[in-house]
């Protein structure tokens, strides 16, 4: 006969006993936020699930910049944050500000050697860490980063009788001019974007450009993160007249209204400055005759080139401080770089990854490392409010890319407006 | 008395039915048009980037607008939007109705091809049309060139860019269509007949009956059509941004970059309202003028 105290007695001790087991083996789950390649969001969630049997990585993959921002401003407003989050380098000291993030100084400080690397990548790295900065604190760790580089069409080249690619801006504008064909509407450039896509990118090609006046669009004070403006400054103004006088004086640079799909691979276009976020593109969709090499260097004063990127920060309602820091710092380290370069295609942002096939040996990622090597970067400065700020500041460059506003008249207008939108 | 407590018993029983059937529409219409809307009346006097609590501002946010050069801009190319697309489409949809009001055979095949842009999706559609207007290799300019007219750069030049939009708009004809189609087959035939009798030509049937008997589904039309050209979003989302150069930055859109780029929502709100104002007072103004020009029988 079945003793009913005894069965009770039983289920009891086996409930208790699976508590028990479901408590020492329950897993800490930390949410990812980023966007694609899907492939290189699996695999760094994967190798580090494996390297951390109790930590399981949701990795969500969002479709677009833009749709990360919202998603992540809402779960910021409702206090469900994610606990990692790839977002643009623009978007920390923004996030920073409003007290959303989670200082990493401490994080950092303690993980010298992991986090910063090796010299010389200390170095870069380290330089990395200053657009991370808000009032002193640093909130991110570096995730990915570009460059610009050259694409140019070799056929178009040796057509007119031009046999390796433009090193310094001089050059690249004689270049430019001599591989302009009217009648057949093919342009020497183009910029690297005009008018679609996201706002800010239009400011690529005045970063690109600007290295030749030196011209700093702001600089940010350290202590209270605030920014003060230069736009109007003669060498803001210059680098404009440079790109506008490439469009309508020298006329080697397609004008916005020209402007179509594809003009590289269509051989519209000869040479074109791009970032190597290309690279990830370029195998599927460049004709052989297209080549890359480093971005033209300005001569006359430190030779630089200007660089931003992504960057993995934790918010500050994460639920698992702990191991949100531990993935970010997974995701961010030389491991995580690899995996990402191989199914973006792009360079890893770590120097001490370049030894490595295919980045030794590939021609594209040779010309992008040395010119990382040899060149001094220089980074834009970031200031609470700098999309709204510079998408504004990028209404008056395309006002002047159009020819509806001179360079002048374009960079002082920006100023008036950048003032005014940070007073506010 | 017992009869009355019976039947009010029986009435309560019925209210309660009645409120449970209608309660899940009620309840959505609750928490997510109207929830929305109070918060964003609420909001519009506010200062409310989403992660910092609200601040109340008063009537800030409504007097920036009236100073701010891009809410007139916005204003503008919305009204040079609605002005363009609103005739346009009421014209090629009425006579896409009166062709296929014909008995001809395949009319509903022609039919539901007319009415698929309205059911397709947005998005899609605008990225196909972003293919006809690329300049270069573009269907339209493909077309223009066969007929020796230089095509011009479409949805990359400040000039064309709304023009190209309002093409794009007009050819969604699929709803006023079907309205129309609707209205044509209402009208009695011995009006025809009559006109026919009197030695009247279809010019004169379309003119002295159908578009009389017409008009109140032509003001049915425009002012739905008006409510809703104004709140054009996602082929300037998806084809120009708003550019070139602010050419196509088109009221809701405006709205939408204040609101979730900028996470300006106090004023993304005021905007809102405003445009509702707007709206409201066309709509009202349109009942008004309609008793000069709409036929009721």
């Amino acid at each position: 006969m079945l003793n009913w105290r005894r069965l009770v007695g039983y289920i009891l001790i086996v409930l208790f006993l699976a508590g028990i087991e479901s408590a020492v083996l329950a897993k800490t789950t930390v949410t990812w936020w980023t966007l694609g390649p899907r492939e290189g969001a699996e695999e760094i969630k994967q190798v580090y699930e494996k390297k951390n049997p109790d930590v399981t990585v949701e990795a969500l993959i969002l479709p677009s910049w833009d749709d990360l921002w919202k998603k992540l401003m809402v779960a910021v407003a409702g206090g469900v944050t994610p606990d990692v989050v790839r977002g643009k380098d623009y978007w920390v000291v923004d996030l920073a500000s409003r007290k959303a993030l989670l200082p990493l100084d401490d994080v950092i400080e303690k993980n010298k050697k992991e986090i910063l690397g090796m010299p010389p990548e200390r170095i870069y790295t380290r330089r990395i860490y200053d657009l991370y900065t808000y009032q002193g604190r640093i909130y991110a760790l570096p995730f990915h980063n570009f460059w610009p580089v050259l694409v140019y069409n070799e056929n178009l080249f040796k057509e007119a009788g031009l046999r390796r690619a433009p090193r310094t801006f001089e050059e690249f504008r004689e270049f430019g001019i001599k591989l302009t064909n009217p009648e057949k509407k093919q342009w020497g450039t183009m910029l690297y974007t005009y008018t679609r896509l996201e706002p800010t990118l239009v400011l690529w090609s005045f970063y690109v450009y600007s290295l030749q006046n030196k011209a700093i669009l702001a600089k940010v004070a350290k202590e209270t993160g605030e920014p003060t403006f230069l736009l109007d400054a003669p060498e803001s103004v210059n680098t404009l007249q440079w790109i506008v006088d490439s469009i309508y004086r020298y006329k080697f640079c397609t004008p916005p209204e020209a402007i179509s799909p594809n003009m590289i691979e269509n051989e519209k276009v000869a040479m074109w400055i791009t970032g190597q976020f290309s690279f990830g593109g370029y195998d599927r969709t460049m004709p052989p005759n297209v080549k890359w090499a480093v971005a033209p260097i300005p001569v006359n004063i430190d030779k630089g080139i200007f660089t931003e990127g992504n960057a993995l920060f934790i918010p500050a309602g994460t639920k698992n401080k702990e191991a949100a820091i531990e993935f970010a710092k997974f995701a961010s380290g030389k491991e995580a770089d690899l995996i990402w370069s191989k199914w973006s295609g792009t360079m890893p942002f770590r120097d001490s990854n370049w030894a490595k096939p295919p980045y030794s040996n590939t021609p594209r990622y040779v010309v992008s490392a040395n010119e990382m090597k040899t060149y001094k970067l220089v980074f834009p400065q970031y200031f609470p409010g700098y999309t709204e700020v510079m998408s504004k500041v990028a209404e008056s460059l395309q006002a002047a890319f159009y020819n509806k506003m001179s360079p002048l008249d374009a960079m002082k207008k920006a100023q008036t407006d950048a003032v005014s939108m940070a007073k506010k | 008395m017992m009869e009355i407590k019976m039947k009010l018993r029986r009435e309560l029983k019925e209210n309660i039915e009645g409120y449970l059937f209608i309660s899940p529409a009620l309840l959505g219409v609750l928490i997510f048009s109207l929830g929305p809307m109070v918060a964003s009346l609420i909001l519009s006097f506010m200062q409310y980037d989403i992660v910092t609590p609200p601040r109340l501002i008063g009537f800030s946010n409504f007097r920036n607008l009236f100073i701010d050069p891009l809410f007139s801009k916005a204003l503008f190319n919305t009204l040079y939007y609605v002005g363009g697309v609103v005739p346009l489409r009421l014209i090629v949809a009425l006579l896409a109705a009166i062709l296929l009001n014909q008995k001809v055979r395949g009319v509903t095949f022609f039919r539901t091809a007319y009415y698929i842009p309205s059911v397709s999706a947005g998005v899609a559609i605008s990225i196909v049309w972003t293919y006809v207007f690329d300049p270069q290799y573009g269907l339209m300019n493909s077309v223009l060139g066969y007929l020796g007219i230089p095509g011009p750069p479409w949805i990359q030049s400040t000039t064309w860019a709304m023009p190209a939009l309002i093409l794009m708009g007009t050819w969604s004809i699929g709803q006023p269509m079907v309205i129309f189609l609707a209205g044509l087959q209402g009208i009695p035939t011995h009006l025809y007949e009559a006109v026919s009798i009197d030695g009247g030509n279809w010019w004169h049937k379309f003119r002295y009956v159908t578009l009389p008997m017409l008009t109140p589904v032509i003001f049915f039309n425009m002012v739905m059509q008006i409510i809703g050209t104004f709140q054009i979003f996602t082929s300037v989302y998806i084809i120009t941004n708003g550019g070139p150069m602010n050419s196509t930055l088109v009221y809701v859109f405006y709205l939408y970059q204040q609101a979730f780029q900028w996470l300006r929502m106090g004023y993304g709100s005021a905007l809102a309202w405003i445009l509702f104002l707007i709206i409201f007072i066309l709509t009202l103004m349109q009942f008004r003028i309609s008793s000069l020009w709409v036929y009721h029988e």
